[in-house]
């Protein structure tokens, strides 16, 4: 029962890092498109979204299981930003995918979490994956001007098309508790203080369908 | 009179010294007199005016790892308020630590939302498990912006390799939901405080897995930052490493 748990869970993440690995792969392959400033950061961003792949695959395979197949990425997002093709001219929009990505990735993997309370390693690999995800849509947000944690369930200036992945993240009650009415909230920052200091899961369902248009 | 002991103090700075706190309630005690020059009668209101000298020489505070996730619970209300009380002396240091006016508002929306994870736990344990920290903070120097930036750093990635650490050990589903939402956020502030510290370099995200720490590990480097000595009683036996395997 868990075992199945689990491998639908790194199944799951697997695909996600494809995404991303592909989509940083792309990017950094591409002339003109990063400029050689920014090549440090995303070239780092790449590097690790590769090694997520192997190491997804290796605990897939260790299950005794066999890992998806790579899918075709469609980053036009089946034509909502269509000519989107990683052009020197489009590193606005790179970065805005880059950040819609790993703010998706962060709520995919919590989300999973509690799935697998009951195998520890995974459990364990996971959440060491997920605070990376944390920091590289930190970095990515503040590259394009934005604070580094999400704002309410706002997506900035993302298109509309992104919206699923910030709904839900204006909650302020935490553990049954309304995080704005404990004492001293009003001094600290109140209700929008309390979105931002608190990042939310996202189902398995929520996350495919944020997911879906990108595959070809 | 002429005979009592006198200590001059000029600097009200010089209050944030235990010992000179200490050797100045002593003297003062023994009918002594102290000169107060007005520039210190801010350090007189310093809420720690009496305390221990150092990390882990008072107390004890026991955190009981027996008691499941009350345990990981105090264990992280503990790093929440050494957090929190870290960001509200940076606020209030503004004046003399040259950060600048976007430093500032990340280092507000800092404290706000440690301020938010510490009361959260605060409520959740309520007075029964609840307990006060007095933290402090040897070798920062809070009106520098490259040491305060840097002893952020050190409790955010703490702070992550904390909660990647202890969600092995929480039994309920919800906490440990709970505790995904709060690590993702200090992951956050991590790769920002990093980015500030080196701009546009590798820096916000030193490994493509970050550090899970033992309990055992995060205490010990916590504890320089405690008066009260911090046990960890009941810690478990086994610890899952994580893929850094540094734990």
């Amino acid at each position: 029962m868990q075992q199945s748990t689990t491998l639908e869970v790194l199944q799951f993440a697997l695909l996600l890092e494809y995404l991303e690995a592909d989509f940083y792969e792309r990017g950094m392959g591409a002339t003109g498109l990063i400029p050689t400033a920014d090549r440090a950061v995303f070239g780092l961003i790449a590097e690790h979204e590769a090694i997520h792949v192997n190491v997804l695959r290796s605990l897939i395979t260790g299950a005794g299981a066999t890992p998806i197949a790579k899918p075709e990425f469609d980053y036009t997002a089946g034509g909502a930003l269509a000519g989107f093709n990683f052009l020197p001219a489009q590193y606005e929009t790179f970065k805005a995918l880059a950040m819609a990505f790993e703010d998706t990735g962060v709520r995919a993997y919590k989300g999973q979490a509690a799935r697998l309370i009951n195998d520890k390693a995974a459990l364990t690999a996971a959440l060491s994956i997920h605070s990376v995800e944390a920091r590289h849509a930190a970095q990515v947000r503040r590259m394009r001007g934005k604070k580094g944690w999400i704002v309410g369930n706002s997506r900035e200036d993302l298109p509309a098309f992104t919206q699923g992945i910030y709904d839900g993240e204006d909650l302020t009650t935490q553990g049954g508790v309304s995080v704005p009415g404990l004492p001293m909230a009003a001094m600290f920052g109140g209700a929008a203080a309390a979105m931002e200091a608190f990042d939310e899961p996202l189902t398995l369902q929520q996350v495919t369908a944020i997911v879906t248009p990108f595959l070809a | 009179m002429s005979d009592r002991p006198t200590l001059v103090l000029g600097d009200g700075g010089i209050l944030t010294s235990l010992r000179t706190r200490r050797e100045m309630f002593k003297m003062m005690a023994m009918g002594g007199v102290a000169v107060l020059l007005p520039s210190m009668l801010t350090g007189c209101s310093d809420d720690n005016m009496v305390g221990p000298e150092g990390p882990g020489t008072g107390g004890p505070l026991t955190i009981d790892f027996a008691r499941g996730d009350i345990a990981i619970l105090q264990f992280a209300y503990a790093l929440e308020q050494l957090e929190a009380d870290f960001y509200i002396r940076v606020v209030n240091s503004f004046g003399g630590a040259g950060l600048s006016q976007a430093e500032q508002s990340i280092m507000v929306d800092l404290r706000n939302h440690e301020v938010l994870h510490r009361e959260l736990f605060k409520a959740a344990l309520g007075s029964a498990n609840g307990f006060t920290i007095n933290p402090t903070y040897p070798g920062v120097n809070f009106n520098s912006r490259q040491s305060i930036l840097e002893a952020a750093r050190t409790f955010e990635d703490l702070g992550v390799a904390a909660y990647n650490g202890a969600a092995q050990y929480i039994s309920n589903a919800d906490t440990l939901t709970l505790a995904g939402k709060i690590v993702s956020v200090e992951a956050r502030h991590a790769s920002a405080i990093r980015d500030l510290l080196m701009p546009n370099t590798t820096a916000f995200a030193p490994n493509a897995f970050d550090d899970v720490f033992s309990p055992g590990k995060v205490g010990a480097a916590a504890q320089g930052f405690v008066t009260e000595e911090l046990i960890l009683a009941n810690a478990p036996a086994t610890f899952v490493q994580g893929p850094n395997n540094n734990g």
